[in-house]
C-alpha cells in the first residue's frame, strides 16, 4: 500500500512537468487565459525528418559521441574497477582518490588547460576531441560501481572455469562479463547519461563547431521559438528514458548491481 | 603408463618474503589411487592442491603427470579436474551448460555434450536435473553437479578441495560414499584435501599428514592408528597415551613398569604411544605380561563408556593414562584396579623435544574443531 503510493507520487512528480512540455511541443497558437493550446502543429518535430536541419545534426552527433563515451568508459571502468574491488596493492586508496577527484573537482577548471592542449594536437572542435573530454566525468562513475561490483565478486568462478580448459577470452565472456552484467549495464546507463546531457566541456572542446544536443536546447530557449524548444526538449529526454527502461531491472533489483557502491 | 601418476619433488612455495607455505615437498601417487592431504588449516595442503592444478606456481619444484613435467603448464591445458569447497556452479547457466562448460571449452559438438552430460548426471544420481537453474539445487546436489562438471572432461587427476566441509553431518557421510564409490568405479587418480581426519581414514588409499608445510608420514590409513611415526602423528590420529621412557634389549622401561617389546630396536630414550582402545581393564590381580596395577585419577561418564584416567599404582609417576571402559563400570578416584597394556599394540616412537603428557591429543582435537567453526 505504501509503496503503491510512493510509487504514485513519484509518477506524478515526474509527468506532470512533462505535461506542458508535450503541450508546447505541438502548439502553433497558445494565448493567454486560454488553459490549452488553440490550434496544434508538429512543425517542432518535422525538422527531425529534415536533411541538414540542426536537429538531425545534434541528434547524431549527440548519440555517436554518447555512445563511443559509454563504450570506451565502459571498458576503462571495467578493468579499473576490477582492479580497485578485487586486489590489494600499495597506494590503493591514492588511486581510488584520484579516480574520484574528476567528481569532486569543477571540470572547468580543468578543461581550460585541457583546450590548450587540444588546440596544440588538433582535437578541438572536433567530435573526437568532444568525446575524449567527456571521459573526464563518465570513467570515475563507471569505475566506482564496478568497484563495488567487483567488491562482492567471487574470482574462484575463474579458477574454476580454468580447471575446466576456459582460456582468458572464454573466461572473459562466459563467466566474468554475464557475472558483472548488471552492475556494468547501471554503470553504462549513468555514462551514457552523463556524456548525452553534458553542455559545459562540449562547448569548451567542441567550441560551438560540434552541435550537440544540450547546445541546441540552450540555443533554442534562449531563442522566441517555444515550439522548437519544447520539441527539441522532448526528443532529448528520449534516448535516456528508453535505456532507463532498458536496464530498470538491475536498478530494482539492486542487490548485485550498485549496492557495492557502499563499500569503497 | 609409468608407476606413478602423480609425482611432486622438492615442491616449495614462499608468499611473500616470509611465510614459507609448503617445503620442499615430496609425493608419489599411483594411479587410480585416491590419496588424501591430510593437515590442520595453514599447513599447505590447500596451496599444494592448488600447485597441482597451476592455480598457484611454484618457488621451485616440480610437478609431472605420469612422468612429463607439466609445472610449467598453464591450468586451462593441465588434464585435471577440480571441484572446490564452494560448488561454483555458473549462476547464469543451466546445470547441463555448467556440467558440459569443459567440453564445450574443448570445442567437442553440442550433441555429444549433451549425451555426455546427461550420463554424468547419471553418474552422480541427478537424472532430468539438466535443466534446472542453479538456484534450484540443495547444497549437496550442487556439490555433486561440480564433480559432475569435474569428471566429464575426463581428467587425468580429479583434485578435491575440502569438498565436503560446506555440508552438513548427514549429507557429508553421503556425499563422501557418492565420491569413493564414483572414483572406484571410474579408477580416476584422485587428490583428496581436508582437515577431518576421519573422513580421510574412510576415503583414502593412502594419506599424506601435512604439517607445517611437510610431510610428516604418508601411510595407509590403518598404518596412521597402528605405526605413526612421529609424536605429532600419534597426538593427530587421537593416540592420547604418549610416555616418556627408555627402551633396552626389548623391554621399554616407564613410570607404569617394564612391557616387552620388538628386540629389534635400538636402545635409549623413547617414547611409548598406546591407543586408549588397547588398554583395558583385568579382574583381580596382575598376571601377564603388560598388566598393570594402577590408581584411578580422574573418571568421566561419557554415556556409552566411562573414561578413566589413571596414575601408576608404585613409584611418585605424576603421568596419567586413559582408557575407556563400560559405563556400567565405575570407580572411585583412589580405587586400585588393575588394566592391560595391549602388547602387541605398544609402539615406541622417537623421542621429542618438548612433551605434555596425558592431554596433548584432547588439546590437538580441539584445535582442529575450532579451526572448523572459523572456517564457517
Amino acid at each position: 500500500m505504501r509503496a503503491a503510493m510512493g510509487r504514485g507520487i513519484l509518477v506524478i512528480g515526474l509527468l506532470i512537468p512533462l505535461v506542458p512540455l508535450v503541450l508546447w511541443s505541438v502548439t502553433r497558437t497558445w494565448q493567454y487565459p486560454s488553459l490549452l493550446p488553440q490550434e496544434y502543429d508538429l512543425r517542432g518535430f518535422e525538422e527531425l525528418g529534415r536533411p541538414g536541419s540542426d536537429l538531425l545534426e545534434g541528434v547524431t552527433t549527440s548519440s555517436i559521441i554518447a555512445i563511443v563515451v559509454t563504450l570506451a568508459a565502459a571498458g576503462i571502468g571495467l578493468s579499473a574497477g576490477r582492479a580497485l574491488g578485487l586486489y590489494h596493492f600499495r597506494s590503493k586508496r591514492l588511486i581510488q582518490f584520484l579516480m574520484l577527484a574528476p567528481v569532486i573537482v569543477p571540470a572547468f577548471a580543468v578543461t581550460m588547460g585541457i583546450q590548450v592542449l587540444f588546440i596544440r594536437v588538433g582535437l578541438n572542435d572536433t567530435l573526437w576531441g568532444v568525446a575524449l573530454v567527456h571521459m573526464i566525468p563518465t570513467v570515475p562513475y563507471v569505475t566506482l560501481v564496478m568497484g563495488g561490483v567487483f567488491a562482492n565478486y567471487d574470482v574462484a568462478y575463474e579458477e574454476q572455469a580454468r580447471v575446466l580448459g576456459a582460456g582468458p577470452l572464454s573466461i572473459l565472456f562466459r563467466v566474468t562479463l554475464p557475472a558483472v552484467f548488471p552492475g556494468l549495464a547501471v554503470a553504462s546507463l549513468f555514462a551514457f547519461v552523463i556524456s548525452w546531457s553534458e553542455y559545459l566541456l562540449t562547448l569548451l572542446v567542441g567550441g560551438g563547431t560540434v552541435k550537440t544536443m544540450p547546445l541546441l536546447l540552450f540555443a533554442y530557449i534562449g531563442g522566441n521559438d517555444s515550439t522548437r524548444a519544447a520539441a527539441l526538449g522532448i526528443i532529448f529526454i528520449i534516448p535516456p528514458l528508453l535505456l532507463l527502461a532498458l536496464t530498470s531491472r538491475y536498478l530494482t533489483g539492486s542487490k548485485r548491481a550498485i549496492s557495492g557502491l557502499g563499500k569503497l | 603408463m609409468s608407476a606413478t601418476a602423480v609425482r611432486l619433488t622438492n615442491l616449495t612455495k614462499t608468499f611473500g618474503n616470509l611465510h614459507q607455505a609448503v617445503k620442499s615437498l615430496n609425493l608419489d601417487i599411483k594411479p587410480g589411487e585416491l590419496v588424501s592431504l591430510l593437515g590442520e588449516s595453514g599447513c599447505g595442503k590447500t596451496t599444494t592442491l592448488r600447485m597441482i592444478a597451476g592455480l598457484v606456481r611454484p618457488n621451485s619444484g616440480s610437478i609431472l603427470f605420469d612422468g612429463v613435467d607439466i609445472t610449467d603448464t598453464p591450468t586451462e591445458k593441465r588434464p585435471v579436474g577440480m571441484v572446490f569447497q564452494k560448488s561454483l556452479l555458473f549462476p547464469h547457466m543451466s546445470i547441463a551448460e555448467n556440467v558440459g562448460f569443459g567440453l564445450k571449452m574443448q570445442k567437442v559438438p553440442q550433441k555429444e555434450i549433451d549425451e555426455k552430460v546427461e550420463k554424468m548426471l547419471d553418474l552422480v544420481q541427478l537424472e532430468g536435473y539438466g535443466t534446472r537453474r542453479v538456484g534450484q539445487l540443495s547444497g549437496g546436489q550442487e556439490q555433486r553437479v561440480s564433480l559432475a562438471r569435474a569428471l566429464i572432461v575426463e581428467p587425468d587427476v580429479l583434485l578435491l578441495d575440502e569438498p565436503l566441509s560446506a555440508l552438513d553431518a548427514n549429507l557429508r557421510i553421503q556425499m563422501r560414499d557418492i565420491i569413493r564409490s564414483i572414483q572406484q568405479q571410474i579408477g580416476v587418480t584422485t587428490v583428496f584435501v581436508t582437515h577431518d581426519q576421519a573422513e580421510a581414514v574412510e576415503v583414502s588409499d593412502r594419506i599424506a599428514l601435512l604439517v607445517d608445510g611437510r610431510i610428516e608420514q604418508y601411510a595407509t590409513p590403518e598404518e596412521f592408528y597402528t605405526a605413526p611415526e612421529s609424536v605429532k602423528v600419534a597426538r593427530f590420529f587421537g593416540t592420547s597415551n604418549l610416555l616418556e621412557g627408555h627402551s633396552n634389549r626389548g623391554v621399554f622401561t616407564c613410570a607404569f613398569g617394564s612391557f616387552p617389546i620388538n628386540s629389534g630396536l635400538p636402545s635409549g630414550d623413547g617414547i611409548l604411544a598406546l591407543r586408549q582402545e588397547e588398554i583395558s581393564l583385568v579382574e583381580g590381580k596382575a598376571r601377564g605380561p603388560g598388566d598393570v596395577s594402577v590408581l584411578v585419577e580422574q573418571i568421566q561418564y561419557l554415556g556409552t563408556k566411562t573414561r578413566i584416567w589413571v596414575k601408576p599404582g608404585t613409584g611418585d609417576g605424576r603421568e596419567l593414562v586413559q582408557l575407556d571402559a563400560s559405563p556400567s563400570f565405575r570407580p572411585r578416584a583412589g580405587d586400585t584396579i588393575t588394566v592391560r597394556f595391549n602388547p602387541l599394540r605398544i609402539h615406541i616412537l622417537p623421542p621429542e623435544s618438548s612433551l605434555e603428557m596425558a592431554d596433548g591429543g584432547e588439546k590437538t582435537e580441539h584445535s582442529i574443531s575450532t579451526e572448523e567453526e572459523k572456517s564457517r
